[in-house]
């Protein structure tokens, strides 16, 4: 059995409106290993959670989706018909969303999405337990560090804070036992010290399901203390990915860079603006003919200008949209 | 945003549209219409009683030989002046009264309210039959009687609307200028909320036809022989298992007409109401 | 209908140690009270207006030409020669005691409230023959609409929706009279059957007067059931119900269909008004001893005292369909209990 858990090439996806499609994600190859924690960087906008949403196929109706491939496990995705899919969420495959409030039944206690889960997650394992679901229940609420378990289940959702919820929200996940969880921005919402917590909490759930994660993120310090590789994205492309060390230290893409300024500068109390790369994503209805950072791009030439980059392959799976990329390594 | 949504946005702006267009065929039935039918509506002809519709009489004859679709047209332009003019009174006294309430605060307010939510619990048709009993029988007391039924719902809209206007900076301004305090309601504010009120009127006016033809059609409101489209259905009971035309077709133009008030409205609200466009894209 | 004012002055009343009620019972509690406050007033409102009428009621009860002694001892015996708010006063102790005086014209000399005891059953019988037909019916053209939205189906159920919204219940009822009674026999055109009687006879008798108070409303809740549905289609909770590979018949019901519940409920809640608006009419054509054709009668006779109670008991109803829909809702949406 191989090591690549997901193989992805050449997906898009896009929005149909008004007779047009409006372009999000624009050829994004990805190859997701067992077990590891993939960071997607990129601000808000550059198509990172589409590109997630798009894994799990639930992107909503008026969403078109196309790839070369996609492969889950030896399992094409691209010929699995809704209900096939649909027995893959939830069992192997998992999302956690960036607004824990907002991920629950208000009409529902949380016990009842528990118990929810858990028969679910039996049905996908074709098991029956024993144990009363209560007791189950307040295991996992336990496992997620949530001391007053019993009260807590049952309360309902708006009865709990965000950060509470992220937790409960782990907790479910946990207790379906999937393969590949996509997170994303799990902690956008969250105060500091909650979200240091919940980063916590992932990094336990990581080692103990030895899953997968698809980390979603627009801040590079989170990603960096959780991710074995980051893919940096910029308006629905890869532009950069490699392990985490090989980013951070040696950034490659010049927005690449600009991030990890940013990072820095942020790490050392400066003001974040300052450091930001100037600009904004490029309308989708009016692309640039060259590279699509090169409006941005403080190393753009001539060449950028008319042609568009392809991935640069380097070491240790390293990647780079960037000519300059290309122009280091020939002469080697 | 969806291409099966866009089917329904433009399907709903059409039938917008055929609400404007019934709109105006019902108008131009009432005064042109009415006008160039060859028959009066008081003209009895003892040898056509109760005639089934023909080309001489399209909606048939009524127990009097009186021809029903020139009755329908009178009747009608009867029941929409009865309806505009109630609407047109509840619209304006009742922003006044919410706008003003609204824009003073206090118990004044509280009590209108309180009071306008006591007229909500009433079923409007019940409120609008105690209101002719007090008031007395009588075309001016029907549109008095649907106007005060009306009034509260401008008066809750003109309300809760200036609440959020008054608040701002540009109505501030003016009152910082020194305008008083009427001048800057009619100027600044009501103005601002004059589609909801547009749509308010429009349904309005369709729910005003519907009270009127209820109490005449119980005899309560318009009384025979002027005809009133719930009038002439109150005659068209009387022999309904006979010449069910005359009650049917007076029926069918009630329907039509109120379809038209209604698809304007809705069309109207689509239109101007930047929220319900918003929810129309997923 | 709100109300807030109440809401904002009643639990401090219960706010005492003395009264420690669990905050669901205090808050029912609370809606009681303000209900009767807000019946109260309007009673008195009624009561006001009607003091206002043009005509004299002992004139519509004894005639125009009765002779002034006897006008006077009629005056006398109804109290009508007291100040206002004694008069009321002493209507409302006579409520109070179950006792809204005796009719003037309609059924001279009968207490009210024995005619409208025995009116009120069968106006709510039909009522709530009538609105149980347009939940069932609404649940479904709703249902249909949201998940087929854009598609025939839905074309169909709105189109159904906007033509029972234009057409007046009473001219419908005719429509119906016309096809189902006249022309194909297959229910009766006139009369009532009291279910106490024969509950399959009264159902089959009053098909038509509850179809035709139902349609205009079934077209309202079927609005109201997709706009709901569509607006919670929307919310992340399903997508997240997805995400778990939940069945789709699992999300639906429990997430979408139970949280679009909340505002069609409250639609329903309102909408009674307009029930027992179209009770009014439909129960005349159909000959049904209602409270409605009773009013109807009061009106016409001019029996202001049969009136007044009319306008209270229907003013009752709705305030105890209020009171029930708020209560409905706060179980059905944990947000609103506090």
């Amino acid at each position: 059995m191989s090591d690549v858990l997901v193989d992805i090439r050449q997906l898009t996806a896009g929005f149909r409106s008004q007779g047009r499609t409006l372009g999000i994600v624009r050829g994004v190859d990805l190859t997701i290993e067992r077990g590891e924690v993939l960071g997607i960087i990129g601000e808000s906008g550059s198509g990172k959670t589409v590109t997630g949403l798009a894994l799990l196929r639930l992107l909503p109706e008026n969403a078109e989706v196309q790839a070369e491939r996609m492969v889950f496990d030896g399992q094409d995705l691209l010929t699995l018909d809704d209900d096939g899919f649909g027995a893959l969420r939830g069992a192997r495959l998992a999302m956690i969303f960036q607004d824990p409030v907002a991920s629950f039944n208000p009409a529902k206690r949380i016990g009842w999405h528990l118990h929810t889960i858990f028969t679910r997650a039996d049905e996908a394992k074709a098991r029956s337990v024993a144990t009363p679901w209560r007791e189950r229940a307040r295991a996992i609420l336990h496992d997620v560090g949530i001391t007053r378990a019993e009260e807590t289940i049952d309360l309902f959702p708006h009865q709990l804070s965000g950060g509470m919820l992220q937790r409960v929200l782990i907790a479910l996940i946990l207790a379906l036992e999937p393969d590949l969880i996509v997170a994303d921005e799990p902690t956008t919402n969250l105060d500091k010290l909650v979200e240091r917590q919940v980063l916590r909490l992932f990094r336990d759930l990581q080692r103990r399901l030895s899953a997968a994660i698809v980390f979603i993120t627009h801040d590079m310090a989170t990603a960096a203390s959780l991710c074995d590789r980051i893919a940096v994205m910029y308006a629905g492309q890869i532009v950069e990915i490699g392990r985490t060390r090989d980013v951070f230290e040696a950034p490659s893409h010049p927005y690449t860079q600009g991030l990890v300024r940013t990072s820095l500068a942020l790490a050392r109390g400066e003001g974040g603006r300052l450091a930001e790369i100037a600009g904004e994503l490029p309308n989708p209805s009016q692309l640039p003919p060259g590279c699509l950072f090169e409006p941005r791009c403080d190393k753009a030439f001539g060449r950028c200008r008319v042609e568009r980059p392809e991935p640069f392959p380097g070491r240790h799976g390293r990647a780079v949209r960037c000519f300059l990329a290309e122009m280091e390594q020939e002469p080697s | 945003m969806n291409s099966k949504f866009q089917i329904g946005a433009i399907l709903r702006n059409r039938l917008a549209l055929a609400g404007l267009a019934i709109t105006v065929v019902v108008i131009l039935a009432i005064t042109l219409g009415a006008a160039l039918m060859p028959h009066s509506e008081e003209d009895m002809d003892f040898v056509n009683l109760l005639m089934p519709p023909s080309l001489e009489h399209p909606f048939g004859t009524d127990a009097f030989g009186r021809d029903v679709l020139t009755r329908v047209l009178i009747g009608g332009r009867m029941s929409l002046m009865i309806s505009l003019s109630a609407i047109a009174l509840a619209s304006v006294v009742g922003t006044m009264m919410g706008s003003l309430s609204a824009y003073h605060g206090g118990w004044t307010d509280a009590v209108l309210m309180r009071f306008s939510d006591l007229l909500f619990a009433f079923p409007s048709f019940v409120l609008a039959l105690f209101l002719m009993v007090v008031l007395g029988f009588g075309t001016p007391n029907i549109i008095l009687a649907i106007a005060l039924v009306y009034l509260p719902i401008f008066a809750r809209i003109a309300r809760n609307m200036t609440m959020l206007i008054k608040e701002e900076p540009y109505v501030q301004a003016a009152r910082l200028m020194g305008r008083r305090p009427l001048s800057i309601i009619v100027g600044e504010i009501i103005p601002n909320f004059s589609a909801p009120l547009l749509v308010q009127a429009s349904i309005g006016v369709a729910f005003g036809i519907i009270l009127e033809a209820g109490l005449s059609f119980i005899g309560l409101g318009v009384q025979p022989p002027t005809p009133s489209l719930g009038s002439i259905m109150a005659d068209g009971r009387e022999y309904f298992s006979r010449g069910p035309w005359v009650l049917t077709f007076s029926g069918l133009a009630i329907s039509f007409a109120l379809l038209g008030l209604n698809l304007l409205g809705d069309g109207i609200r689509d239109l101007t109401d930047p929220r319900l466009r918003e929810r129309a894209a997923p | 209908m709100s109300l807030s004012a109440v809401d904002r002055f009643l639990p401090a009343v219960f706010s005492g140690r003395r009264w420690a009620l669990p905050p669901t019972l205090r808050y029912v509690f609370g809606r009681i009270l303000g209900a009767l406050l807000v019946l109260l007033i309007g009673a008195f409102i009624v009561f006001l207006t009607m003091k206002a009428a043009p005509g004299d009621p002992s004139l519509s009860a004894l005639g125009e030409q009765a002779p002034p002694e006897a006008i006077a001892a009629f005056r006398l015996q109804h109290g009508l020669d007291q100040p206002v708010i004694t008069q009321f006063a002493s209507w409302l102790g006579q409520i109070a005691h179950g006792d809204f005086g005796n009719s003037l014209v309609v059924a001279s000399g009968r207490p009210i409230s024995n005619l409208i005891l025995s009116r009120l059953p069968t106006t709510a019988f039909v009522g709530l023959y009538a609105l149980t037909i347009a939940v069932l019916s609404s649940l479904v053209l709703g249902t249909v609409a949201a998940v087929w939205r854009g598609k025939m189906a839905d074309m169909v159920a709105t189109s159904i929706a906007v033509l029972g919204i234009s057409m007046p219940d009473f001219f419908l009822a005719y429509m119906l009279i016309l096809g189902l009674a006249l022309g194909l026999g297959l229910f009766p055109s006139y009369g009532f059957v009291a279910p106490g009687d024969s509950l399959l006879g009264a159902l089959h008798a009053s098909f038509l007067p509850a179809l035709a108070i139902a349609a205009p409303m079934a077209a309202v809740f079927a609005r109201t059931l997709r706009a709901a549905l569509l607006e919670v289609i929307r919310q992340p909770y399903v997508t997240t119900a997805r995400s778990f590979g939940l069945s789709r018949a699992f999300t639906f019901l429990h997430f979408i269909f139970r949280n679009a519940l909340i505002p069609y409920v409250t639609i329903v809640g309102l909408q009674v008004r307009y029930v027992l608006g179209g009770v009014v009419v439909i129960e005349r054509i159909f000959g049904i001893p209602g409270i409605g054709s009773l009013m109807v009668d009061a009106a016409f006779g001019r029996d202001y005292p049969l009136v007044q109670a009319c306008m209270v008991t229907f003013l009752a109803i709705v305030l105890l369909v209020n009171l029930l829909v708020d209560i409905a809702c706060t179980g059905l949406d944990p947000r609103r209990s506090r």
